[in-house]
């Protein structure tokens, strides 16, 4: 059963408000008003002078763990909700392990699954450590990206991107933070780019509470599980209001979803999550013992939850 | 891990295949936005001549797959990148897939992309379970690319059906790391001996000179795919004997090596 060893996070320092976003973008200022009072987003952290190399390499470097066991790490993967994030034959994720003491690491991306790709990067890394069957060997996943383009910033209707990064050190049978079971849900006929395309836009918006909660509950059931038995839930920051709306509709108390990193970080790409764990650990939100559930839903569309035990 | 088939689709598209009329703003503005901070040159003239992986993908699942054999999981691997740089091919294939499996990507491996694929796969698929990957190479980048990166000359996909246990092929992948280009004779050399009598399937990372010196008799994958080449050249020789598919991406020093039990 893969276990988190350890997570670590960075956010830059500058903070811009969703304001500004939108009259950089040159979108209408009612925009702003609907991220900030609708959606409950107010500002992100950027780091416009910084690359991705950067972004990543400085949750590497907070990941304490992994100081002197860089040679039990066998994969680095990074978890992109951007399809294409640096032009090809670019590879920074190879000369972040070259740097780090890690180029013995087979590393690769998975993406396509939007902002859910960093549930299915913890996923696959426990698949991969659990198919060698190697005691000790570990994978690091990372996460971020870098806010580039209009594309990589804003969602209309739904949300705004930050930039972040998180670093988590995943073995194949640990004590810690273990993970109970995954569930994800792929629907692909809402590929497209939704500003253009405001029809699917529509029934994206509609289906998507209905699609999110089926996969929270499938995650659950397959850890012989209900939600009554969650503590908390770890979300991907989209926006505070549906995730309001799906509390109501799936009976959950929205106290237990943390929330509160959404408007001061907006939504962070893959790494969410993880800045979110990062919170609840460090004001002793999980105790030991307490299931909670990471949970995300990306462009695109893939649906993801997790469960994992504290 | 089994491979029942594998099926292929290409196209010669590239420059001249320039689609008229077609609306290229988004493309070159996401485009200029993604080249600035690393120097890359557009290529106005390649803007409107990719086929996207979802497009093409979709005409290679249709041509292969029946409708009685659903998948739980879908793959693209991919090394040049998409067409359509903001859109989920694989999450596409996937509605277009029996069974609507679960779909994702892997990429920034280089050419031996599918050979991770492929493991990925290998790791993922329970007893019973389906899995198709599909190895999509494209020709047209809308930018400049640096001398010696690995180009395709032309559009290619290869699409393998894996199941878990069963009549095919039996397929075992190893991902090497951090290879220096010396040592990968040795290491092909080794592989071919714990099989016995096998066929190399070179990829076209190991036409350099020396890499294949010493193993003696090899097929070699059709030129100018550097990605989907030695899938498309094992394509036609699964179930004709032992195979060692391999490839090496000389600019991450990474050796792939896929043995194939008939």
């Amino acid at each position: 059963m893969p276990s988190l060893e350890a997570v670590a996070t960075y956010l830059p320092d500058q903070r811009v408000p969703v304001e500004q976003v939108v009259r950089e973008l040159g979108l209408p200022a009612m925009q702003a008003k609907l991220l900030r009072r609708f959606l409950g987003l107010g500002e992100i952290r950027l780091d416009p002078a910084g690359t991705l190399y950067e972004l990543l390499a400085a949750a590497v470097q907070n990941l304490e763990a992994l100081r002197g066991r860089e040679g039990q790490v066998r994969y680095v993967l990074h978890a992109r909700a951007m399809p294409v994030g640096v032009p090809y034959p670019v590879n920074e994720l190879r000369r972040l392990c070259e740097a780090y003491g890690l180029r013995h690491a087979v590393s690769f991306s998975v993406t396509h699954n939007a902002c859910a790709s960093g549930l299915l990067a913890l996923h696959l890394a426990g698949r991969l450590l659990a198919e060698d069957a190697e005691p000790g060997t570990l994978a690091l996943v990372l996460t971020g990206e870098k806010a580039f383009t209009r594309d990589a910033q804003f969602v209309p209707g739904m949300s705004v991107f930050g930039e972040g990064s998180a670093a988590c050190l995943v073995s194949a049978d640990g004590q810690r933070d273990r993970v109970l079971s995954y569930a994800a849900l792929t629907r692909g006929e809402f590929d497209g780019r939704l500003d253009e395309l405001p029809e699917l836009a529509a029934r994206f918006e509609r289906e998507y509470p209905d699609l999110l909660a089926a996969v929270l509950q499938e995650a659950v059931a397959n850890a012989g599980l209900t939600l009554d038995d969650i503590a908390l839930i770890l979300p991907h920051n989209v926006n505070t209001m549906s995730w309001q709306r799906l509390c109501r509709k799936i009976s959950f108390p929205a106290g237990q979803v943390l929330l509160s990193n959404t408007p001061l970080t907006g939504h962070v790409f893959c790494a969410d999550t993880f800045i979110n764990y990062r919170t609840a650990t460090t004001r002793g939100l999980l105790r030991p013992g307490d299931r909670y559930l990471f949970a995300a839903a990306g462009l695109g569309a893939t649906f993801a939850a997790m469960v994992v035990e504290h | 891990m089994i491979i029942t088939r594998a099926w292929c689709l290409s196209r010669d598209t590239g420059p001249s295949a320039a689609k008229d009329g077609a609306d290229c703003q988004p493309l070159r503005t996401y485009l200029a936005d993604l080249v600035r901070p690393f120097g890359f040159r557009l290529r106005e003239d390649l803007l409107s001549a990719g086929i996207s992986y979802g497009e093409m993908g979709v005409e290679l699942l249709g041509s292969g797959l029946a409708d009685v054999e659903p998948a739980e999981l879908l793959v693209l691997a991919f090394a040049v990148p998409d067409s359509a740089p903001w859109g989920s091919a694989a999450s596409r294939l996937s509605s277009r897939c029996p069974g609507a499996p679960l779909a994702f990507a892997v990429c920034d491996q280089g050419t031996v992309a599918g050979f991770g694929g492929l493991r990925l796969i290998g790791s993922c698929l329970g007893a019973g379970q389906r899995a198709v990957l599909v190895v999509a190479e494209q020709s047209a980048v809308g930018y400049e690319l640096p001398a010696a990166t690995p180009a395709p000359a032309s559009d290619a996909m290869v699409a393998l059906l894996c199941e878990q246990a069963g009549p095919g092929s039996r397929a075992r992948v190893r991902l090497y790391a951090d290879v220096p280009a010396g040592r990968v004779p040795a290491l092909l050399a080794a592989a071919l001996r714990e099989l016995g009598e096998a066929t190399l399937v070179a990829g076209n990372g190991l036409a350099a000179d020396g890499l294949t010196a010493g193993v003696g008799q090899f097929v070699s994958a059709p030129g100018g795919q550097p990605l989907t080449g030695v899938w498309w050249a094992a394509a036609g020789l699964l179930g004709s004997g032992p195979l060692l598919l391999a490839n090496y991406d000389p600019l991450l020093r990474s050796l792939a090596l896929c043995a194939i039990a008939p």
